[in-house]
């Protein structure tokens, strides 16, 4: 399945009757909204029609903007006759000129709906649809109170009870409320996948708790479902059969919950695809420019430091050979001079040396590098690691430089009595903890030390957590993706 | 005396030569790897040898496992090992590996070559030549915990020129002072550091440094 795949465009007309009981069609085009915003397979293109421009809802609540029958149908379209009730919220009824609106209907309904339309009645929709005779040998429902006014309308059609929603081929008809709502579902499942169904589901879950929180007075609206022998004995096995399956299925249905929420909630292989691309050219950038930044530090360094003793110590040595014969004592001391400010140069070049790459990280590696730093260090630091090879020579330096970074901060703000280095690889990844019993409150936001480090680690896909409660301990944890080669393979 | 001399760089092979020669040291051998040293030490049995710390093939620490390895070949051989930086960690290697005197310095002190003598001579008299920059560091770790509170100033200096190896005679010199004042100042530091005095210079240093954490 590629996007190059067309999209299916589903046409759905949706009928709003005088009258109109706003929650059959609140209740099931929702679950069309939440089918389009979750899979882009199927899209639902819905349009409202009706016999006037504005009509009032069953709730007193004016919908303006529905637009008039059409002339023509789309071949594939699905038209939803929503129900409707005989008083409104403030106890009116029946205006004048709604029974001629009706009948505009039933008119248009009886000659707009072609083989291969599929029509679905919401509730007591279903009567309107039946006076046009859609219904006639087919079987259909509606809310429970109004199928014997369902029956009398169409003589010619099976009006079921006590069923959700009734599909009899290409008509489809629920029963009252929220069932309109699983007859959509239904319909989801066909249109797009289960698995799409599932994931709209949870709103028809919502519509089922309102009715349980409206009260019995509400929930009566929809019977209870009637079984064959219907004994109290009968209902205590069935209830306990239920129980059961639900204990027994309940961690399948969970496990499935989870999957279905991960494929709709989880960006999918080219999202990741893009979002790594993303993360790619940043870290990248990042990466390029703190290199450039090193180069410029090391440059200026070398400029204002070694090179300018060595001009330096020229000039003496040139100096000391143009009076050696004539001032010999003088020209001696000129070249102890020298002398010493080549032992300066060298003293800077070790420094310089030890910042971009320390000589025991390349001697030994990482574990005795920061031992080398331990030891050098006033605070107290314990290591431990369990490597048996080293990481790749950048991933090395770039750990090794995040736990100086973190040393240096432990002594500088952490007030600690002892730190503790802590360093693994397992399943191909470099785990490095830092955990000392200073005082905690460390910030990665505060300074820009951990958010270095940070971004230093993320150009090997590496990553920083810190734990740092007032009070203490601090412990950051490092995690690096590599592989350590073989100890036996340093020679170059 | 006789020296063998390891170091992979001939400009320095060479300069080290001429410049113990010159001082009147005899040169047994002059190699260029750890393989050749360890033949050297055992068919010359020379009384000191010195070493680089960075030798082929893999030029990294093989200058401080060849030593260590001609130390377990010849036991109490004398090494001192050059490089042209120092770390706490070799220095605490090198002091580990059994009997026999120890040095350690940066390359840079060759350039005063009568300093740099004394140290070989040192060494190869079964005493100890530590970096003046292993001592700073090992100083500035036990400053920074209060350790070396107790201490006066001119106690510190005694002490560091302690523990890089020098005889009392040597200290007297460098701080232009008595031989007197510096046994009553290394006195004073062993009662204020609670350390078993000691009349044998070599086992004094060996003490120092391990109160030190060297």
């Amino acid at each position: 399945m590629t996007q190059a795949q067309a999209q299916r465009r589903i046409p759905v007309i949706v009928v709003l009757p005088p009258r109109t009981l706003l929650l059959d069609v609140a209740g099931p085009i929702e679950v069309l909204r939440r089918a389009n915003l979750i899979q882009d397979r199927v899209r639902f293109d819905v349009r409202f029609v009706g016999a006037t421009r504005a009509l009032r809802t069953s709730i007193g609540l004016t919908v303006s903007g529905v637009a008039p029958l059409p002339h023509a149908l789309p071949a594939d379209a699905l038209i939803v006759v929503a129900g409707n009730v005989d008083t409104f919220i403030d106890g009116s009824g029946t205006a004048a000129d709604d029974d001629a609106h009706d009948t505009m209907i039933v008119d248009w309904l009886r000659a707009s709906i072609r083989p291969g339309h599929r029509l679905v009645t919401i509730c007591s929709g279903a009567t309107l649809a039946a006076r046009a005779g859609l219904f006639d040998g087919y079987s259909c429902t509606t809310h429970y109170l109004d199928c014997e006014r369902l029956a009398a309308a169409a003589p010619g059609a099976k009006v079921l009870d006590n069923r959700l929603y009734v599909e009899d081929r290409d008509r489809l008809s629920s029963a009252g409320i929220t069932a309109g709502i699983d007859l959509m579902l239904h319909l989801i499942a066909q249109f797009v996948d289960h698995v799409c169904a599932l994931a709209v589901a949870p709103v028809a879950i919502i519509a089922t708790g309102l009715i349980e929180f409206i009260g019995p007075e509400f929930t009566r609206l929809i019977p209870p479902p009637a079984f064959p022998g219907n004994t109290p004995r009968t209902l205590v096995v069935l209830g306990l059969a239920i129980t059961s399956v639900g204990v027994l299925a309940a961690p399948a249905l969970l496990r499935a919950y989870g999957l279905v929420a991960r494929s709709i909630l989880a960006p999918g292989g080219e999202a990741e695809l893009e979002l790594r691309v993303q993360q790619l050219t940043e870290t990248r950038t990042e990466a390029l420019d703190t290199g450039a930044a090193e180069i410029r530090r090391i440059e200026r360094d070398l400029h204002d430091g070694a090179q300018a003793r060595l001009v330096a110590m020229g000039m003496t040595l040139d100096a000391a050979g143009q009076i050696i014969d004539s001032n010999p004592d003088a020209a001696r001391a000129l070249v102890l001079e020298a002398r010493d400010a080549s032992v300066k140069a060298l003293a800077e070049l070790r420094a310089l040396v030890r910042g971009i790459h320390p000589p025991v990280l390349a001697d030994r590696g990482l574990a005795d590098a920061i031992r080398a730093l331990a030891l050098d260090a006033s605070a107290r630091i314990s290591l431990a690691s369990d490597l048996n090879g080293r990481p790749p020579a950048p991933v090395e330096s770039a750990a090794y430089f995040a736990v100086c970074e973190l040393l240096a901060n432990v002594s500088k703000h952490a007030e600690a009595r002892q730190t503790w280095v802590d360093i693994r690889h397992t399943d191909g990844m470099l785990r490095i903890g830092v955990t000392d019993n200073g005082h905690g409150g460390a910030e990665p936001a505060r300074g820009t030390g951990l958010s270095g480090i940070e971004r230093r680690l993320a150009a090997f896909d590496g990553v920083l957590a810190i734990s740092s409660p007032p009070g203490g301990p601090t412990a950051v944890t490092m995690e690096v993706p590599c592989a350590l080669s073989s100890p036996k393979t340093s020679s170059c | 005396m006789r020296v063998v001399i390891a170091e992979d760089l001939f400009l320095l092979r060479d300069g080290l030569t001429r410049m113990l020669q010159a001082h009147g040291l005899q040169i047994a051998a002059a190699v260029d790897n750890g393989a050749d040293l360890l033949a050297a030490v055992t068919a010359d049995q020379p009384d000191v040898a010195i070493v680089d710390v960075r030798l082929p093939p893999t030029f990294t620490d093989e200058g401080i496992r060849a030593a260590l390895a001609a130390r377990r070949e010849v036991p109490g051989l004398p090494v001192l090992v050059l490089s042209q930086y120092v770390e706490q960690l070799y220095a605490r290697e090198l002091l580990a590996s059994g009997s026999g005197g120890i040095g350690y310095l940066l390359k840079d002190r060759v350039f005063d070559s009568g300093q740099f003598v004394d140290a070989v001579r040192r060494v190869a008299a079964g005493g100890t030549a530590m970096d003046p920059e292993v001592i700073a560091r090992l100083l500035a770790r036990n400053t920074g915990d209060g350790t070396l509170a107790a201490l006066s100033p001119r106690e510190r200096e005694v002490l560091a020129l302690m523990a890089e190896g020098r005889s009392n005679a040597a200290i007297a010199q460098r701080l232009v002072i008595t031989e007197r004042a510096v046994a009553k100042h290394t006195a004073s530091i062993f009662l204020k550091l609670d350390l078993q005095p000691s009349d044998d210079d070599n086992r004094r240093v060996l003490a120092v440094l391990a109160y030190l954490g060297g």
